[in-house]
């Protein structure tokens, strides 16, 4: 059986077919939670702009221009969602800095890593790795850690960069998330026990 | 599978154990469907103070008086002949609206937050004060004065 494609869906719930919203949430609410981490805001925040972007859905599904290219209309708004809550934070948190330096700060301040919940120790090296990366590569290598895996138009959106970047610099992330375990390889860091 | 493909695949399967959306994020994206099929007409924001761009209708007060206007944030929608104004106070987690509609008709007077609505006590001149808000997207109801109901858009406070 062959899945509808999300034209087919976005129609069907135009005319208010409750299974193809629900096929529309299954198929993105993965991506816009992805996005919503990768720009660093915390869970409650991101459960707050992963649901207030299916609303807008909701309130604009008849005006949607391009019901193909629902996925890249999606990430724009669970990006400018997130920029709000951000700039709410900034001022009710006096000292939080505004503009793009504000968001390599913002973006420390997200729940730690849950290391917990990863038995294998190769997985947590790597998760640790990714941690240490700069926050232009942390924010895309989150994107695209979505699933299923975004298309460079939804990252692109995502992320108001052009999609000709996504590739080179994803690249460049993964080499240095290479190196950066390698390192932590070679000075011998565990994760577990490593005292 | 090039390397990159691969290793991008052992991230994605790390971050759907630590780091997937939780359920209450997918049953919220399910449950928004009920919100649709509204009557009458959307009010739209016409102001945030939280723009950064100063040429919105905020930017006198933001300019005005810089104590004051740090940690202040207004709203407004317009639409359907109706106004809202009001402004969002945070203390200790919980959230208050103080607030007024214009050009507004009827005693029924709705805010929608955490997926319940509750009635707002309005005055005279249809100013009001909600308590107690959780944090997360809300919306006002209200009807215009030839009764046709007026909604605004979300927002997430």
């Amino acid at each position: 059986m062959e899945f509808p494609g999300t034209a087919e869906l976005v129609a069907r719930v135009r005319s208010g077919d409750a299974a193809a919203w629900e096929a529309l949430t299954d198929r993105f609410t993965n991506l816009l939670w992805s996005i919503a981490r990768g720009l660093g805001l915390g869970e409650a925040d991101a459960a707050d702009a992963v649901q207030t972007t299916w609303l807008r859905l909701v309130e604009n599904v008849h005006a949607i221009r391009e019901p193909d290219r629902l996925g890249g209309w999606l990430a724009t708004s669970v990006r400018r969602e997130c920029y709000d809550i951000l700039r709410r934070s900034a001022r009710t948190q006096p000292g939080a800095p505004d503009g793009p330096e504000g968001w390599e700060g913002i973006a420390d301040r997200a729940d730690p890593l849950d290391f917990a919940l990863l038995r294998d120790e190769r997985d947590a090296a790597l998760w640790n790795a990714v941690g240490t990366l700069r926050p232009a590569c942390r924010r895309l290598l989150r994107i695209l850690m979505a699933d299923p895996p975004p298309s460079y138009a939804e990252v692109a959106a995502a992320l108001d960069i052009p999609i000709g970047s996504i590739g080179p610099t994803r690249s460049r992330c993964l080499d240095c998330l290479r190196h950066r375990l390698a390192e932590q390889e070679a000075a011998g860091q565990t994760i577990f026990g490593g005292e | 599978m090039d390397n990159d493909d691969a290793l991008l695949a052992d991230l994605r399967r790390i971050a759907a154990t630590v780091d997937g959306p939780p359920d209450a994020v997918l049953a919220a994206a399910r449950a928004a469907f009920l919100t649709r099929d509204l009557d009458g007409e959307l009010a739209l924001l016409v102001a945030d103070s939280r723009t950064t761009d100063d040429t919105g209708a905020y930017a006198a007060i933001r300019a005005g008086t810089d104590q004051d206007a740090q940690g202040r944030w207004m709203l407004s929608f317009e639409g359907g002949g109706v106004q809202v104004d009001m402004e969002v106070e945070e203390r200790a987690g919980r959230v208050r609206l103080i607030g007024q509609f214009s050009g507004a008709s009827g005693d029924e007077y709705l805010l929608e937050s955490g997926g319940r609505q509750r009635r707002i006590e309005v005055d005279d001149l249809g100013r009001f004060i909600v308590d107690d808000i959780e944090h997360g997207p809300i919306r006002l109801r209200c009807h215009a004065v030839d009764g046709a109901p007026i909604t605004t858009v979300w927002v997430t406070i």
